[in-house]
């Protein structure tokens, strides 16, 4: 049995590790969240946001790594979280307490004296449970806990456009293979307007508190380039296409260094949302018919992707999968007195977290074609 | 309630051997029930206790309902379903929600809730990350059982000029994580 961070588990005599000479991208999302687990090879793991399995109610990736089998505590040699909305970090903070040799990312934008205000406000409280805020201040908690025992203090870093988060050299068959990992996001232009959307969170005196809800359109969120040896992935957290070309995906596109195209490997932004979408990325940053993945949206008032966001992804590449459907299920209720006063009382009601799946895509560094063997678990699909 | 369990053997003690009249008040047995073994005379209107009284022997409401020297019951609420909820935003007829289940079925739901559903008192609360929670079950009283459903929104105190402050001048803490120093 493994135990990481309070969490133990007995490792799966199904599941099998990848080679040390393998890349695997495990993508896991339910009807609503998201998380990402990379072996870059070498037996070195990268984490990528977090969601909840709906049955256990554990970290999703650390739950994958422990079936594995894999010693997280030096494995994981990165968690990065690419923003703060709910559905991306639940249950980060047990990754981070788990995985105690990672080095930590966050975007830049969660460094500003706005959001570090935020967070001050709320350290301490426990004013509201679930909120992508609270995750932080558990984080916060962690990191000041670790930095007292400065021996073993792995200081966090911040991601910005072009910046080199991560870098090493592993051995595969007798010669080194690089592996870099790349933030392409925020911008300066992000940053900026998170500032101002955090500037206006902050409260004012004599206002009750609420729970600090997301905003959107979503300025913070920190797209990974990453390189093994030949093989490029292009993960595009949940950035979308702003109007401001010094913006989004637009200043990528327009401004990159490092996003130079070939990625055959995407994760799609946002859920497959068209307000995220931009020809350009497929064209320009995407090997031709690339492996795409994404997750469901299944809440607000319209669940991501819908049926024209599948017809236009599928019309990029074949090869597009999604962890679950962007369904919505009605309840079905035993207590009679509850089902009236639901009807009662609602306009409509849904149940939103419905549906868990996963997406494996594994492939030999040394295999230098853009052919990816997909496996899908759980509710993951095909797009057609 | 289990009186089994809880009453102390000191008050028990109390109780053996002696006769009650209608309207006596005992304090130590707020709360608490009285004996199943205990003899009701509904002549005399009192209620006496057998000697060798022991503590299973207590019962639920047989004699309390008979007996008015309790206290009067409490009404409570019997929670079928129960939901912490907060407010995504608002319509002209509906806020939308998202509901976190704290009992009955356990599915995280977003729902769209009919305004006229807020009580009068809480409508100054309903803005986007209102928090409130919504009870459906049965209310419980003396006089019968009604179903119910209520939505109360959490009252906090506002934030004070003094926390806002502090705020402010700590924020530098989470900056310093990011150097090793």
């Amino acid at each position: 049995m493994l135990i990481a961070g309070g969490i133990s588990l007995v490792p799966s005599r199904k599941l099998t590790l990848p080679g040390s000479d393998e890349i695997e991208i495990s993508i896991f999302g339910p009807g609503f969240g998201e998380a990402l687990a990379i072996h870059m090879g070498g037996g070195q793991w990268l984490l990528i946001d977090s969601c909840k399995d709906p049955l256990s109610d554990l970290p999703a990736t650390m739950q994958y790594l422990l079936s594995l089998n894999v010693e997280v505590n030096t494995a994981v040699k990165l968690i990065v979280a690419t923003h703060w909305h709910d559905d991306h970090i639940q249950g980060i903070s047990r990754i981070l307490n788990a995985c105690e040799s990672a080095k930590f990312v966050v975007s830049a934008a969660l460094t500003t004296n706005e959001f570090e205000k935020l967070l001050s406000l709320y350290y301490g409280q426990n004013l509201f449970r679930g909120s992508g805020l609270d995750e932080f201040v558990q984080i916060f908690t962690i990191l000041q806990e670790r930095k007292k025992i400065k021996a073993r203090y792995n200081a966090p870093t911040w991601a910005v456009c072009d910046r080199q988060i991560y870098s090493t050299k592993i051995p595969i068959d007798s010669s080194m293979t690089d592996i870099d990992v790349f933030s392409l996001s925020p911008s300066d232009a992000g940053l900026l307007s998170s500032k101002l959307a955090f500037g206006k969170m902050f409260p004012r005196a004599n206002e009750y508190p609420k729970k600090v809800i997301r905003f959107l359109p979503n300025y913070t969120s920190v797209v990974l380039w990453i390189k093994i040896g030949s093989h490029k992935i292009l993960l595009g957290a949940d950035l979308e296409v702003t109007q401001d070309p010094n913006d989004g995906w637009t200043v990528i596109l327009d401004e990159s260094k490092i996003a130079s195209g070939g990625a055959s490997v995407f994760k799609i932004p946002h859920h497959g949302s068209e307000n995220a979408h931009h020809d350009d990325v497929w064209t320009k940053l995407l090997s031709n018919n690339p492996v795409a993945v994404l997750t469901p949206f299944s809440r607000g008032k319209k669940p991501l992707p819908s049926t024209t966001d599948i017809e236009r992804i599928v019309g990029f590449s074949s090869l597009s999968y999604a962890t679950a459907p962007a369904r919505r299920r009605l309840n079905k209720w035993d207590s009679r007195p509850v089902k009236d006063f639901i009807n009662q009382s609602t306009k409509s009601i849904q149940s939103i977290n419905k549906g868990w799946g996963h997406i494996r895509l594994r492939k030999k560094i040394s295999d230098r074609t853009d052919f990816w063997r997909v496996e899908l678990f759980g509710d993951a699909y095909l797009l057609t | 309630m289990s009186a089994q369990n809880s009453t102390p053997t000191a008050d028990i003690d109390r109780l053996r051997g002696n006769t009650y009249s209608k309207g006596e008040y005992l304090p130590f047995l707020e709360g608490v029930e009285l004996f199943e073994k205990s003899n009701w005379n509904s002549d005399t209107q009192t209620m006496s206790t057998p000697a060798d009284l022991v503590p299973h022997e207590f019962s639920a409401h047989k004699m309390l309902n008979r007996l008015e020297y309790l206290p009067p019951q409490r009404d409570y609420f019997k929670v079928l379903q129960k939901w912490e909820g907060y407010v995504l935003e608002i319509d002209n007829e509906v806020f939308r929600a998202r509901l976190i289940p704290i009992s009955g079925q356990e599915d995280i739901q977003e729902a769209e809730i009919y305004l006229s559903e807020v009580t009068e008192e809480d409508r100054d609360l309903l803005e986007p990350g209102a928090v409130f929670y919504w009870s459906i079950g049965y209310l419980v009283r003396p006089s019968g059982t009604l179903r119910a459903s209520l939505i109360r929104f959490r009252r906090l105190p506002a934030w004070s000029e003094d926390q806002l402050y502090k705020a402010e001048r700590d924020a530098h803490r989470w900056g310093d994580l990011f150097s090793a120093e």
